[in-house]
């Protein structure tokens, strides 16, 4: 008889979580890369340089703060941040800020990211909350005036989306939708056209514009089995049936869905946020249900709120379901695969009934 | 314990919002400002020490079942003088206070220090424990207004709640520009006072960390 012997399955695995790390890093500075290029061909050197500058700022700021905290702790420097990553969280932090936000909010909402977001937990692994999301959340409550004037006056097209209600057009004899809207006006925004809100040459968040590239960037962590393909996917597709939902009931016709989609931090979060290994579920079963919360909120907030994204906060909401979830869908995936599918039923049902709720209250 | 250790325990060993957690909903919700957190930590001194003074003068005649309703009708009755005081004498500051004077009557401290406290001793000590609980109170009410209303609003204002004359103000212009809002709502409030309770739980635990490792060695 032959004996195979070989290390289990978690020591087989050509990956590590550095080399994991790594790849999301060259991941995402492709994304910056792209709009730091934009911004020197669109405007000039000086806008490049800016953005240069703010992730600059960003990872300093990270890696200062855990380096203090290290010394505090009187761990080992260069060990901690082998598995810390630090970066990571700068560079996502970096790419959902707009080029006008000024050095000192990203610095100061970085180390508040690190520190609160992050080391408070016990580092890499045990935070709750993407830490990203955090800074972001952190730039929304402190800082929305603090910005460098005179960059970019104009709305951005998912501003001036967000202040028709997140309607393209509005519909004769509707205004209660306005009530909430900064500015509505009744006639077609001058929107975007598909082919630039897919290249993402528009004004907008650093890395948040480019869709087409963001996708593309995706498809390869996929690829490389760095993310997990479920998370995207479900929130995309989950966020277009309830927005073609939406828009239906105001009768904005079939395309309406695909602004959902291509407008805001949709892609940007579905690839980079909300596939983190640490605040998501770790079955496949519970990543489908939690990017499908993500849409759902994403989408209520969007129309609902009165804020102009609704990305960042379903993120944060559905990272505080995580271990609801994790705890309803855990188990032998095999034996418990039609409870799965129920729940996941169950969920999606849940998504067009609120969809519709608001779409009506919206009337 | 003696009197003095009895005093000094509200600061930090026993101190009732950062080492026992009682007291948060006004602590966290008040300490905007310097103003607010005097105004509100000496109203606070001042019922704890007469509701502790009063409750331990009857301790002698009060049934013990119904001793929480008996509690209950000491403070509310203390806390209405207070509150009317305040309406009559300090408008602004009772307008900035709002509802919590009303909800001292249901502050766990004063609840706490007359159920664990002044029910059991006398008159001198449980008026003493009631000045010491009722001033850390307030120290810890400073300490959470001090940092918050600087990064809210880079400079400390102390008014005369009487005459709303200021007495104190201390602006630094030049980081005007670099406020962070977010610590005059809710959120700072919360990571202020996680910050402070956590580097009081690292003192409180130095010493014993001291004579644990004498007693290794």
């Amino acid at each position: 008889m032959k004996f195979t012997f070989k290390p289990s399955p978690n020591y087989r695995q050509p990956q590590s979580t550095q080399s994991i790390m790594f790849e999301l890093t060259l991941g995402l500075l492709v994304v910056f890369g792209f709009s730091v290029g934009y911004y020197a061909m669109a405007y000039n050197i000086s806008y490049a340089l800016r953005a240069l500058g703010l992730l600059a700022v960003s990872v300093v700021c990270a890696l200062a703060t855990e380096a203090i905290w290290c010394k505090v702790l009187k761990l080992n420097v260069k060990d901690h941040m082998q598995s810390s990553f630090p970066w990571v969280t700068a560079i996502i932090l970096t790419l959902m800020c707009r080029i006008d936000i000024s050095y000192y909010a990203l610095g100061v909402s970085t180390i508040m990211a690190i520190f609160f977001g992050k080391l408070v937990f016990g580092g890499f692994g045990q935070n709750i909350f993407n830490p990203a999301a955090v800074g972001r959340s952190i730039i929304f409550a402190s800082f929305t005036g603090n910005v460098a004037a005179d960059l970019i006056s104009s709305a951005t097209p998912t501003t001036a989306i967000a202040g028709n209600g997140w309607l393209l057009a509005i519909p004769d004899g509707i205004s209660s939708v306005c009530a909430t809207a900064t500015s509505c006006s009744a006639a077609l925004i001058p929107a975007p056209t598909f082919v630039e809100l897919l290249t993402g040459t528009y004004a907008g968040a650093l890395g948040e514009t480019s869709t087409l590239l963001i996708l593309a960037v995706g498809a390869y962590l996929a690829w490389r089995e760095v993310i997990d393909w479920r998370v995207p996917v479900t929130y995309l597709g989950t966020l277009f049936v309830l927005a073609t939902v939406y828009g239906l009931v105001f009768n904005q016709g079939m395309v309406y869905g695909l602004y959902h989609i291509l407008l805001g931090g949709a892609a940007f979060g579905a690839v980079f946020m909300m596939t983190d290994p640490v605040t998501n579920p770790t079955s496949a079963a519970g990543r489908v249900v939690f990017a499908m919360g993500c849409a759902i909120f994403t989408l209520l907030i969007r129309v609902k709120a009165n804020l102009p994204e609704g990305v960042l906060y379903s993120i944060l909401l559905m990272n505080l379901m995580t271990p609801a979830i994790e705890k309803l869908m855990d188990g032998n995936q095999i034996k418990t695969e039609k409870k799965n599918w129920m729940i996941i039923a169950i969920v999606a049902v849940v998504g067009v009934a609120a969809t519709l709720i608001c779409a009506f209250a919206n009337m | 314990m003696n009197r003095k250790e009895n005093f000094v325990a509200g600061f930090v060993k026993e101190n009732p919002v950062f080492g026992l957690y009682l007291g948060l909903c006004s602590a966290l919700a008040i300490s905007t400002t310097l103003d607010n957190a005097i105004g509100m930590g000496l109203c606070v001194t001042l019922i704890l020490t007469a509701s502790n003074m009063i409750i331990s003068a009857i301790r002698k005649i009060t049934p013990d079942e119904i001793r929480i309703p008996v509690y209950i009708v000491v403070i509310a009755s203390l806390v209405s003088v207070v509150e009317m005081l305040m309406a009559a004498f300090m408008q602004e500051l009772y307008a900035n206070l709002g509802v919590f004077i009303s909800l001292i009557v249901v502050n766990c401290i004063i609840l706490g220090r007359a159920e664990a406290f002044a029910s059991k001793n006398g008159i001198l000590d449980s008026a003493l424990d009631g000045i010491g609980m009722g001033l850390g109170y307030t120290f810890s009410l400073l300490l959470i207004a001090f940092v918050r209303e600087f990064l809210a609003t880079a400079s400390w204002t102390i008014t005369n709640p009487f005459n709303n004359q200021v007495i104190l103000h201390l602006g630094l212009e030049f980081l005007e520009p670099f406020k962070i809002s977010m610590f005059s709502t809710s959120t700072g409030s919360f990571l202020t006072f996680a910050c402070f309770a956590a580097l009081f739980t690292v003192l409180r635990n130095k010493p014993a960390k001291k004579e644990e490792k004498k007693e290794a060695k």
